[in-house]
């Protein structure tokens, strides 16, 4: 396995009873990359992480960390990790402070500046009984937690749960400068936009089978949006016919509905044409994804 | 040893409390001991009108004599019994509660071994074990002199030590079962489970007859059966004990390290 590789699965496999569980998912993942691991709840993205971790052993097929087999070198691969469950709870009779300090001596030692900047950053009090904080404010401790030894690599699963958003910005801006510094960052989110924004390339998973990686670019260029137009006065309907990429045209006297693949450039140019009072873009949720990007049954587009 | 510091302190208030316990125990059992000893001839004859098997289930030794008293209703029974149960609670816990409350993820993926773990969390538990069953036995010291009530130290050390034994070794079993299972509440019932058979048959093995191979089997008769406060330590009997918690924290960090940890 090549050293530059961050994370690289070959058919791994777990399965849990009937239901749940990864079925031969096969990835990898470049060191100094950003990468998205999509999907709904249920689809297997907490179990492929935990697997990575050795936290649960694969039924099948195998994994690679930072060039370390997980089963092998798992203390040599948490030393270089940073680790943030999807659920999970914290000490809660300590201070966020204090919390930070146990789990730095675990890891040898962090320097405390990084972990008074973090904290200043995500906006996280620090001196509080982490049993009083709300469940936003617990995720940014778990958060400085993962980020503090400056890790080779970060594997977040759902980092931005509970978060506000303007925290969430902050958080993005890290995951950005991790990557600015050479770090690799592995992260879960059922949310697209959250990937869009961050990440270079993204899997989708489902159902336990890993179903496409694409390049966010790409997948922008293909995302399906619902706009909704409104001008301040009725426009007619041929202003907006036949334009590529633009389907689904509703045209209700002064609003205009419709569903826009990829560049919004030829409705905004349309739309330009006219006094434009407000415009509302819907972004597509997950399964809209996998209905017109996918095909219904999870298969490649067309 | 910085897990075992942690669970060490977070363990403290429990700690204060069972020392409040044992202390308030002693006490009791020390204020009552003039007026146990003023009717002995009576409770003698008491006693001798007892069926056999309650006898030996519930009184050892003689009653009369400080020794006989102490043996038999602190290291025989409730003293025993706080014990016993302490540790089956700290070795319960110990990372089934990290587990079921989803803190466990977090800690294991530190560069900490689960085993490492498992073994901190042991030395935490073992560290109060000792501590209660001293603080048990310095009370009786302490405070015997002041009601008459007098055993030697060296009988005293003894029964100390085998009572750590045997509550290090339900303790072992507890971690085991928690270590395996993941669950505090399976992790305590299945081990109660085994002491309260442990101790049933211990006592009727001494009565029925076809029970009486049987009575090896149980920790208790390692812990009494040479009546170390009176005769002192059978190192046999101490061994038998302490084999018996590390083949089961043994198996602890062998079944720990293997399993798939659950989350919440």
């Amino acid at each position: 396995m090549s050293a530059d590789q961050a994370i690289s699965t070959v058919e791994l496999t777990k399965s849990y009873g009937r239901s749940r569980g990864i079925v031969e998912i096969t990835m990898s993942i470049a060191a100094g990359e950003v990468f998205g691991f999509l999907g709904p709840n249920g689809a297997g993205k907490t179990t492929t992480i935990r697997t990575l971790l050795d936290f649960i052993r694969p039924n099948a097929g195998h994994a690679t960390v930072l060039g370390l087999d997980p089963q092998q070198d798992v203390v040599e691969i948490h030393r270089q990790v940073g680790y943030l469950p999807g659920e999970f709870s914290l000490y809660g009779r300590m201070s966020g402070r204090d919390y930070l300090a146990f789990f730095a001596s675990l890891r040898g030692g962090v320097d405390r500046r990084i972990v008074d900047e973090l904290a200043d950053r995500l906006q996280s009090d620090l001196d509080v009984k982490i049993a009083s904080l709300s469940h936003g404010n617990r995720q940014k401790i778990g958060l400085i937690q993962a980020f503090m030894h400056r890790p080779r690599l970060l594997i977040l699963d759902e980092p931005t749960q509970g978060l506000d958003p303007i925290v969430q910005q902050t958080f993005h801006e890290l995951v950005l400068e991790a990557r600015g510094a050479g770090q690799t960052v592995f992260l879960s989110s059922h949310v697209l936009p959250e990937v869009e924004r961050v990440c270079d390339r993204v899997g989708i998973i489902r159902e336990g089978r890993l179903i496409a990686v694409e390049d966010v670019g790409e997948l922008k260029t293909h995302a399906v949006r619902e706009v909704e137009l409104h001008f301040a006065e009725p426009v007619p309907a041929e202003a907006f016919a036949g334009l590529p990429g633009v389907r689904d045209v509703e045209i209700h006297g002064d609003v205009v509905r419709c569903t826009v693949a990829g560049s919004m450039d030829r409705l905004v140019k349309a739309a330009a044409r006219y006094e434009v009072i407000d415009v509302e873009s819907h972004e597509p949720n997950l399964e809209d994804i996998f209905l017109t990007f996918y095909g219904r049954d999870g298969a490649e587009p067309a | 040893m910085i897990v075992f510091r942690k669970t060490l302190g977070d363990q403290r208030r429990g700690l204060i409390g069972w020392t409040i316990g044992l202390v308030l125990l002693v006490l009791v059992y020390m204020a009552v001991w003039p007026s146990i000893r003023d009717s002995a001839p009576q409770m003698d004859a008491y006693i001798k009108n007892l069926p056999k098997v309650m006898r030996e289930l519930f009184i050892q030794g003689d009653y009369g004599t400080p020794v006989g008293y102490v043996s038999s209703e602190i290291f025989g029974q409730l003293g025993l019994l706080l014990i016993v149960i302490a540790g089956i609670g700290l070795g319960a816990r110990a990372t089934a509660a990290e587990e079921e409350t989803g803190t466990l993820d977090i800690l294991l993926s530190t560069p900490v071994t689960r085993r490492r773990v498992l073994l901190e969390k042991l030395a935490a538990l073992a560290v109060q074990v000792a501590a209660l069953a001293a603080i048990l036995s310095a009370s009786i010291a302490l405070l015997g002199p002041s009601v008459g009530l007098q055993v030697a130290l060296g009988g005293l050390v003894a029964v100390t030590v085998s009572l750590i034994l045997l509550g290090l070794a339900f303790g072992s079993i507890a971690l085991l079962f928690g270590a395996w299972t993941g669950r505090r509440s399976l992790a305590i019932g299945l081990t109660t489970a085994l002491a309260v058979a442990g101790f049933v048959i211990d006592g009727l093995s001494k009565v029925v007859d076809w029970l009486e191979p049987a009575r090896f089997a149980s920790p208790f008769y390692y812990y009494s059966a040479n009546d170390p406060l009176k005769n002192g330590l059978d190192p046999w009997h101490a061994l038998a004990l302490a084999g018996l918690a590390v083949v089961a924290v043994a198996l602890a960090a062998a079944v720990f390290e293997r399993r798939d940890l659950t989350t919440t």
